[in-house]
């Protein structure tokens, strides 16, 4: 599988991947994006399996990144992973076409429950 | 609504979210309790010229702002956490022993990133996060701090630091980056 990272923290991006392999999901090709815009490029070049998403993030942010992606009628599982998890923003990504919402701090385990739906092991 | 009213009223609740992410991120449980013995308020240390202490160390600062689209009104996040700490956060987020000084000023960001969208969770209803600015240097005041406008700040120490968690209602949010607000209109343009 192909998965696209983006955040724009390079820790953060870390974590995730670090996070995937301790969940599981180990030994994918994953391409990491440092903003919304660089996303949108790589995963039309791409064509991901799996999209990992901040929200916040400058040039494009997640959810700018999600709403081009399903207007284009791009359907890739889309996740966001971002620090706020409040009810509204889950909502409002389930409404514009998220997997899910994935809260920072997260662990493993949350990883492995939100992603076994889309992510091989 | 008063961001002042509502901070004194969910204290706790903030020093639970700081004391939260550290242990989250860090992998050590942290003691900052309001009243707690070793929370207090260190000895003001002296400050080398434009260099940032807190808790008598060097610092590294992150600051952001959340924007109430309800009352407009904009509320600072500022963490402070000793350059001792930002770099054991920095080799613990990119697994390695010496990371650079790039990847701790990243570190940091992002930890007040995490901090402040839980604080934005634990405050507002309707609201934009800006993302974080770092800087090694003490950050200039923001102008709430210089009209004098009361802040609240809560500590907490872990793995024999004190980290710092300031938040500044009324604050201008001046030199703050924000994330782009374009209209799905325009999105649909986007190469």
């Amino acid at each position: 599988m192909k998965i696209v990272v983006a955040d724009d923290s390079k820790a953060m991006r870390m974590i995730v991947l670090r996070t995937l392999r301790q969940a599981g999901f180990g030994g994918h090709d994953v391409i990491e994006a440092g903003n919304g815009r660089e996303a949108l490029e790589l995963v039309s070049r791409h064509g991901p399996d799996l999209i990992l998403c901040d929200w916040n993030m400058p040039e494009l942010t997640g959810m700018q990144l999600l709403t081009v992606l399903r207007a284009r009628g791009v359907s890739t599982p889309f996740c966001f992973v971002t620090s706020e998890g409040s009810q509204e923003m889950r909502e409002q990504a389930g409404s514009a076409g998220a997997l899910g919402l994935i809260a920072k701090p997260f662990t493993a385990e949350v990883f492995s429950e939100v992603l076994s739906p889309v992510v091989t092991s | 609504m008063t961001v002042r009213h509502d901070l004194d009223q969910v204290r706790e609740d903030l020093q639970a979210v700081l004391a939260d992410v550290l242990h989250a991120v860090l992998g050590e449980e942290p003691c900052g309790l309001p009243g707690a013995p070793g929370v207090d308020d260190p000895a003001p240390a002296p400050r080398a010229e434009g260099r940032d202490v807190v808790g008598g160390a060097p610092a590294v600062s992150a600051v952001l702002a959340v924007h109430d689209d309800a009352s407009a009104a904009m509320l600072g996040v500022r963490l402070r956490v000793p350059a001792r700490l930002a770099h054991r956060l920095a080799a613990r987020m990119f697994a390695c022993d010496e990371p650079m000084t790039d990847d701790v000023l990243d570190a940091v960001g992002e930890l007040a990133n995490i901090v402040g969208g839980h604080v934005k969770a634990l405050l507002f209803t309707r609201a934009r996060l800006s993302l974080p600015s770092v800087a090694l240097r003490r950050p200039t005041p923001a102008a709430a701090e210089r009209e004098g406008a009361p802040s609240t700040t809560l500590r907490a120490r872990v793995l024999g630091d004190l980290a710092e968690l300031t938040l500044l209602p009324r604050m201008a949010g001046e030199d703050l980056v924000w994330p782009p607000t374009l209209r799905p209109d325009v999105l649909e343009g986007q190469p």
